[in-house]
């Protein structure tokens, strides 16, 4: 084998290292921009009007859920919180042993509020009044223990 | 085109040297995708683990207070119906460390419990059974759990804490001394004044009765209102 033809054989291979690493450079760094600032493949254009509209058009009601306090709660502490998921347009009363509150919840319907308990027993009622005045009840009986 | 005796081998190897790299660089893909493909899924795995450990530490185990009448007494169990939700049947386990109490707090003995007796079990719920585990098991006959309710009725009369209302139970006296305020059905952040009210009104009540039946009332909606025109002859009622 002359020289020349080895010399040949070492620029073909040389080439072919160079495109190779270009390759792989490339690759890595398209790599590395997805993973900082992914861009959706198919980004969805939201028509809110459109969705608003046919919201109103439906307008499903949502059923009251409490999801706090659990039934039959056995605490020691004082003050609880008391949440849960109504329909954001009902107007939502907790009666408790020791006071009431009158409060909406928020835009995704979720509500929360702070309680006092009494020592012992405690009913605590959750009512929410659509604004045809449908009502729905909710109790928890939670027992404060010293 | 004369070809080169330099040019075959040239091209020949540049070419076996591409076709390698695509390989080693597809490989090379391949296998850090699977990795980190793993790697997501096992974070991911690892949150979830997490969150439905806590969710079974909550659901598990829970710390209850149930107020309820005694339906069966054996050695080792009472049977309870919970006063609340008369469908509910509790068996209350009970072992040598479960105290016993009568309504003021005082020491009782186990045999001492009757049927029918209402005790408020405290202790704990397991694996969200009917099955309680008794720490504290207190006998308070003569009790009654406050039961909130609504009443519908229109306004007949007003006095300082109390309202007169014509509801399906014809005209009752509403005691409001333990009143909130009285709101506008939808406009809850608008409190009225009980003297704001008219008759014909229509409110929704919410309070809860006591021993004596009374209601007491909490909250007031009014959900229909009467105008009064200047003459007082006419009037009109609107909507909220």
């Amino acid at each position: 084998m002359n020289r020349e033809f080895i010399i040949a054989i070492s620029l073909g291979f040389t080439v072919g290292l160079v495109v190779m690493y270009g390759v792989w450079t490339a690759n890595r760094s398209m790599k590395e921009f997805e993973t900082v600032s992914p861009v959706p493949t198919n980004p969805v254009q939201i028509d809110t009007q459109a969705a608003s509209s046919t919201t109103d058009d439906i307008k499903p009601s949502i059923d009251l859920v409490v999801t706090e306090p659990y039934k039959h709660l056995l605490t020691s502490k004082e003050l609880i919180t008391v949440s849960g998921v109504a329909d954001p347009s009902d107007s939502l009363i907790i009666l408790t042993e020791l006071g009431q509150f009158v409060l909406m919840p928020n835009e995704d319907g979720e509500y929360s509020q702070e309680i006092e308990l009494e020592k012992g027993i405690n009913t605590i009622s959750v009512f929410a009044v659509s604004q045809h005045n449908d009502v729905q009840q909710e109790d928890r009986i939670v027992t404060l223990s010293s | 085109m004369k070809v080169s005796a330099y040019q075959i081998p040239f091209v020949a190897t540049l070419v076996a040297s591409l076709l390698l790299s695509v390989f080693v660089v597809s490989l090379a893909q391949e296998s850090e995708s699977t990795d980190s493909a793993t790697k997501d899924e096992d974070t991911i795995k690892e949150v979830i683990q997490e969150q439905v450990n806590q969710r079974i530490d909550q659901i598990l185990n829970k710390p209850v207070g149930v107020f309820g009448k005694v339906t069966g007494i054996t050695d080792a169990n009472l049977t309870i119906v919970d006063t609340k939700d008369e469908t509910s049947d509790f068996t209350v386990v009970t072992s040598s460390l479960t105290k016993y109490e009568n309504s003021k707090g005082g020491t009782i003995e186990r045999k001492e419990i009757a049927l029918e007796d209402t005790v408020l079990v405290k202790g704990v719920q397991t694996n969200m059974s009917d099955r309680l585990e008794a720490e504290e098991v207190q006998v308070i006959n003569n009790y009654s759990l406050t039961v909130n309710e609504t009443m519908v009725g229109s306004v007949e009369d007003t006095g300082t804490n109390e309202i007169t209302i014509d509801g399906d139970n014809g005209q009752e006296v509403v005691d409001l001394t333990r009143s909130h305020g009285v709101f506008l059905a939808g406009k809850i952040d608008e409190e009225l004044d009980l003297s704001n009210l008219n008759k014909g009104d229509e409110v929704l009540l919410l309070g809860y009765r006591d021993d004596k039946d009374d209601f007491i009332g909490k909250v007031v909606l009014v959900t229909k209102q009467v105008v009064v025109e200047e003459s007082g002859a006419d009037t009109e009622a609107v909507e909220q």
